[in-house]
């Protein structure tokens, strides 16, 4: 089956006044029609900029991107013009995302009269039903809701083109814990009912395990591990994907107590200056000799699940590697 | 013995042209030299106005009622100067931000060494020491780095330096690890239970985060709108918690862990939170509770025994 948009070894470097930062090395990445990817890593991974670049919102330096088959890499502003409202955005902040001089109703009604939409005002009506805001909020302005009913209006916004992919990049860490759950309720049951794919960005692992369909971790700007969700949460293999998990705060206090030190000592390697070899090797438990110089090859684990390893080549380290979860 | 006690605090905050805004309520609570007591809450919930409250900080427009006391001296209506006594050997405190929290033209060694006692000599010694303490052996190096140099991590690592530099009494910690990466905020608990545990800190933490209240509490107070809904010690809150706010937000996480079942849909805690300019009459989390009765609406639920603490609701208990 063709994927509803892929990535193919991708490529991107920011220049800032501190030099070049890769932010995005030969990634690769497809994502099935009504399949829920999410992309996890700390900050500096480049999984922002992996959405940026999978919007076009920003130019690749190599690699190429396609959306439904057809090769949008290079497409024209007006060409992308078409496309854009199959291809839509959350963001996190959504205060900053919306402007605070139209009202909900406007926010929602722009991308409509932009793309020439039909029964506009009950376009908007149905959407924020939709999304679970009542009609009468449409003449309020966003700082006259809270922060929860702000990312609904977000999400609304996102679908009033009828997308067939949403990305969405960190939509709940800055909600508060109580309306979290009433928005990733809201996320995957709009997801199931469109049948929309979604690319889901979040640092909290908890969050991801309970929308994501398939999890690829980025670190320093490449995916290090990809695979459906039983065989990531249960036999992740990469020791940064097992660190990840293993940081994750405890559910309850006897759980806490029952855990070792840190998985991971010392800091994220500046993506200024990524440590050669295997760019996890400074921080890596396991590293050995090789990590340092030589760049490990991606190593398919099976059919869906592929990391990027040295160990994994090993047969010896094999056995110990898929004990992953804590 | 306790070594704070904030006794009926009330906070109201009056702006320009704007209602009152009720930020804490009646709030009373006690930590024992040694404890950690996590202080819970979601945004608006006045946790971070009490944790002001008790270092001392709040704005002067706040109109302050009750009493807070911190080692038998008091904090509300103190003056400037006896505040500034009560910081060295007394409170301390640490932000979510330490970026904001570090002066970005002073050098680290410096901000560390400018409130301590003794020669120029003995006091970079001492912060060459507390930077061991909070898990960075490169001393040298650091003490001559600016902030802007270092990693959130280690920021947060030299925010709690300075903190520790005061030798506090009680240590207030604001959303330490919010901030963080995942692996970095791992190292910065575990670092915050060792220092817990070699030093006897008293350790007062604010926190939105119910893995961060596992890891690191002793006891927990639940706030909600502006008054204590639950206290109670941290194993008690998490497997019998009483109110069902309490209950709400431990049901509203997403399970984790190698057995954890996968749910098709989170329990939601509906709506969101009542205005508190001025707050409802009765209990403020009615409107959002599946146990609601009138009384409820009408009458305000008072901090009472429970089973397993403190518990402020008409209908305690176990989820039905």
């Amino acid at each position: 089956m063709t994927p509803l948009l892929q990535l193919d070894t991708v490529t991107k470097a920011w220049r800032t006044p501190a030099g070049l930062v890769q932010a995005v090395r030969g990634v690769s990445l497809a994502v099935q029609a009504g399949e829920t990817v999410a992309l996890v890593g700390e900050s500096g991974c480049g999984k922002s900029t992996l959405a940026r670049l999978a919007l076009r919102l920003t130019p690749v330096d190599a690699g190429r991107i396609l959306f439904d088959g057809q090769d949008i890499t290079h497409a024209s502003e007006r060409a992308l013009t078409a496309i854009r409202p199959r291809l839509q955005m959350v963001f996190q902040d959504a205060s900053a995302a919306l402007n605070p001089r139209r009202t909900i109703g406007q926010a929602i009604d722009d991308p409509l009269r932009v793309h020439g939409r039909p029964n506009r005002a009950a376009r908007v009506q149905a959407l924020l039903g939709e999304v679970g805001l009542d009609a009468s909020l449409a003449s309020r302005f966003p700082h006259e809701v809270s922060g929860g009913q702000r990312q609904r209006v977000g999400i609304a916004r996102a679908l009033a083109l009828d997308p067939a992919v949403v990305i969405a990049d960190e939509p709940v860490s800055a909600l508060d814990v109580s309306v979290r759950a009433q928005v990733i309720n809201l996320m995957s049951s709009l997801a199931r009912q469109r049948g929309l794919a979604m690319v889901f960005i979040g640092h909290d692992l908890a969050v991801v395990r309970h929308l994501a369909d398939r999890i690829a971790v980025m670190h320093l700007g490449e995916i290090v591990e990809a695979a459906p969700r039983q065989r990531f949460w249960s036999q992740a293999a990469h020791p940064y994907s097992q660190a990840l998990i293993a940081s994750v705060p405890a559910a309850t206090p006897a759980a806490a107590r029952a855990r070792g030190p840190a998985p991971l000592a010392g800091d994220l390697p500046s993506p200024l200056a990524p440590p050669p070899g295997c760019s996890f090797h400074t921080r890596c438990p396991r590293a050995i000799a090789t990590c340092q110089h030589q760049s490990p090859p991606l190593i398919r684990l099976a059919p869906d699940h592929t990391a990027r390893c040295h160990l994994l080549t090993h047969p010896v380290l094999d056995a110990a590697a898929s004990t992953g979860h804590r | 013995m306790s070594l704070l006690r904030v006794s009926n605090l009330s906070v109201v905050f009056t702006g320009r042209g704007r209602p009152p805004l009720v930020a804490l309520d009646d709030v009373s609570l006690t930590v024992a030299a040694g404890e950690t007591l996590a202080l819970v809450g979601e945004s608006g919930s006045g946790k971070s106005t009490l944790a002001l409250a008790i270092a001392g900080l709040l704005d002067t427009a706040a109109s302050v009622r009750g009493q807070i006391d911190v080692a038998g001296h008091g904090i509300v209506g103190a003056a400037p100067t006896a505040l500034q006594h009560l910081r060295r050997g007394g409170i301390a405190m640490v932000f979510q931000d330490p970026m904001s929290a570090l002066n970005p033209v002073h050098r680290i060694g410096d901000q560390i060494a400018e409130t301590m006692p003794g020669s120029r000599a003995e006091r970079r010694a001492a912060a060459s020491r507390l930077l061991h303490v909070v898990g960075l052996p490169d001393a040298e190096r650091l003490l001559e780095a600016w902030p802007h140099e270092l990693s959130g991590g280690m920021r947060q690592r030299v925010a709690l330096a300075i903190a520790l530099g005061q030798e506090p009494r009680l240590l207030i910690a604001d959303e330490p690890t919010t901030a963080l990466d995942v692996t970095i905020q791992a190292q910065i608990l575990r670092l915050l239970a060792d220092l817990q545990r070699d030093l006897g800190l008293t350790l007062l933490l604010v926190t939105h985060d119910l893995g961060v209240v596992a890891e690191l509490a002793d006891r927990v107070a639940v706030l909600y709108a502006g008054r204590l809904v639950e206290v109670a010690a941290v194993d008690a809150l998490f497997s019998t918690p009483q109110h069902p706010y309490t209950q709400g937000l431990l049901a509203a996480r997403p399970p984790f862990g190698p057995d954890a079942p996968m749910l098709p849909r989170l329990t939601e805690i509906p709506g969101g939170l009542p205005s508190l300019s001025p707050p409802p009459p009765g209990c403020r989390f009615a409107e959002r509770c599946a146990r609601v009765s009138q009384r409820c609406r009408e009458d305000m639920p008072e901090l009472r025994a429970s089973s397993a603490g403190l518990v402020a609701c008409h209908h305690p208990g176990a989820t039905p």
